[in-house]
């Protein structure tokens, strides 16, 4: 088994791990510890990946789930530390087992990665942490609705339970889909300077683009609705469920 | 040598008994020590709470009734037929009846975690003035154990089981923590004081108390350490508030929808939860409807409860278990007769 075999495997064992440990109230604190083993299991792969492959993994097709679930998991240590809502990993854990499987089942092909231009590789690596902040808060978005809805229909107990409180998980879900418009900014400036540098030769983008710019013009409206007009916890949720389905939708429609 | 136990508690007597035998906390240690000297016995470790007064013996001879009851009429200064009200025990019998007390199988609310605390410090009082022998530190040093084990390994101590600890556990399911959270009482019954109460105990700061009688609500906020408003402006007040009670005498809905509906924006569509404790009920049930109201009358809040004690009662064979199981490990202690 090389060292990025037993990084991956790590990192799976661990996320599978934090994903036990919401069996038991009393095992729960040890989540943020698990998924602590899994960011620093992935970032040292990541490193090695980058070295051998002499560019950043962003820009690796087949690297970007792993990309991905590494950027899921150091935001997880961002919001996880407060013990409620460090039962939010327990739930972005399995996100993290298929990110991990994904990038070892299709490795990249060597000699497949293509050069790619400064600006695109700054659109790649901050586009992904985006997505990362995005991913994280579709876990505490799909987690709130839960939560609202047991406590609207008086269910205090039940197969899921140990969920995070609707106002931690409010404010966390608003931060992290903040900072996931704050990385989008660079992200889509980048891809901007892109086109324009390249505007010559240029005749289609891909639609990821464009599901990008999209999702940046929703989650922006949705974020000045929130803080101006205010949205009850429901409403955001759903608002941004749809946004997120509207982005996969657009993503699907351009392959 | 032998352990002992004897005592009273809420099962075998009333407030009025349990009140005259009650020992002070700052005292308990010297009183331990007292009846160590004048029952010749070599240790002592007297457990006193609202619930029970119990008192562990270790000795190398059978204490008799009469022993305790001298002094039992000494301290309460009152003569009554005590063994009516005394419960004994002796060897393995009183090791498990501690265990069961310290895992809060023998409590009013199953399962609740107070009562650790009580032994640890009865006995550390006990301790500190030197009132206890090898084998009762043995004894409550296991006990402890069996606690900790207990609250840990079994859902024993899960679910609330009252009204206002109902309230207080949706409260932290909708808030997290209640430190930010302001109250509003509607109506100055006992009901609204005691839920209110157990969510101040969390750290609910901002208590604000409206009534029909203004001078109840002084009383009522004062009492709180909160604020009282006039009832007919307490709409006002509830744009800034995150929790209602509402327990008032009245015969129609105090609070309507429309009433809720036309402050949604001003509160910027945050989370209210609502708890209506009156009968007839105060809050339109169709405020449920509003995005961001959770509201529990005072059935779904009974209800709950009774769940959370079902829940608990579950528990209590595995928590047998464990305590059977503990016994066979400290033998040595327990089996002494």
């Amino acid at each position: 088994m090389s060292v990025n075999e037993t990084g991956l495997s790590l990192g799976i064992l661990l996320a599978v791990l934090a994903s036990i440990c919401g069996f038991r109230p009393e095992w729960q604190k040890w989540v943020i510890v698990a998924m602590t083993g899994v960011s620093l299991a992935l970032s040292a792969v990541l490193v090695l990946q980058g070295m051998d492959d002499g560019k950043c993994p962003s820009v690796n097709p087949m690297g970007m789930p792993l990309y991905w679930v590494w950027s899921l998991s150091c935001l997880y240590l961002l919001v996880g530390r407060d013990y409620r809502m460090s039962r939010l990993g327990i739930w972005s854990a399995p996100l993290v087992v298929i990110g991990i499987l994904i990038s070892w089942l299709f490795p990249p092909a060597s000699g497949e990665m293509e050069t790619v231009s400064f600006w695109v590789h700054g659109y790649y690596s901050f586009g992904i942490i985006a997505l990362g902040a995005f991913g994280l808060s579709f876990v505490a978005t799909l987690l709130g609705a839960v939560q609202t809805r047991r406590l609207k229909r008086h269910r205090l107990n039940g197969a899921i339970g140990g969920l995070p409180p609707i106002r931690s998980l409010d404010r966390v879900l608003r931060q992290l889909v903040f900072v996931g418009f704050c990385f989008l900014v660079p992200a889509l400036v980048s891809l901007g300077i892109e086109i324009w540098v390249s505007s010559a030769q240029v005749v289609e983008f891909p639609a990821y683009w464009v599901a990008n710019c999209t999702l940046f013009v929703l989650v922006g409206f949705l974020l000045l609705v929130a803080k101006f007009r205010g949205l009850s916890s429901k409403n955001f949720h759903w608002s941004l469920l749809t946004v997120f389905s509207i982005w996969i939708i657009l993503i699907f429609l351009g392959k | 040598m032998s352990i002992q136990c004897i005592g009273l508690n809420f099962r075998t007597a009333g407030i009025d008994v349990r009140e005259k035998l009650a020992f002070s906390s700052v005292s308990v240690g010297n009183d331990a020590l007292v009846l160590r000297e004048q029952l010749g016995c070599n240790g002592v470790v007297i457990l006193s709470t609202c619930n029970r007064t119990e008192l562990y013996f270790s000795s190398d001879f059978q204490l008799e009734s009469q022993d305790f009851e001298a002094f039992l009429e000494k301290k309460s200064g009152a003569k009554l037929n005590w063994k009516s009200f005394l419960e004994y025990r002796h060897g393995e019998d009183a090791c498990q009846h501690l265990f069961r007390v310290v895992s809060g199988l023998e409590s009013m609310v199953l399962g609740e975690t107070e009562i650790f605390g009580q032994v640890k410090n009865a006995y550390s009082k006990a301790l500190e003035s030197g009132a206890t022998d090898g084998i009762l530190n043995k004894l409550f040093q296991t006990a402890f154990r069996v606690g900790k084990k207990v609250r840990t390994e079994t859902e024993i101590t899960h679910g609330a089981t009252s009204v206002g600890s109902v309230a207080v556990e949706l409260a932290e399911r909708i808030f997290g923590d209640l430190k930010q959270t302001r109250v509003l009482i509607l109506g100055a019954g006992e009901m609204s004081r005691v839920t209110a109460q157990s969510l101040k105990s969390r750290g609910a700061s901002g208590i604000f108390v409206a009534n029909r009688s203004h001078d109840r609500a002084i009383k009522l906020a004062e009492e709180m350490g909160g604020k009282a408003v006039k009832f007919s402006e307490w709409i006002d007040y509830l744009i800034d508030i995150d929790i209602v009670i509402a327990s008032t005498a009245s015969p129609h809905h105090v609070v309507s929808r429309a009433e809720i509906e036309a402050i949604r924006k001003k509160r910027k569509y945050r989370s209210l939860f609502m708890i209506d404790i009156a009968l007839p009920r105060d809050i339109a049930p169709d405020c449920a409807e509003i995005d961001e109201v959770y509201l529990y009358d005072l059935d779904t809040l009974q209800e709950l409860a009774n769940e959370g004690r079902v829940r608990r009662q579950r528990e209590v064979e595995q928590c047998e278990r464990i305590i059977t199981n503990m016994m066979i490990d400290c033998g040595e202690v327990c089996f002494l007769k």
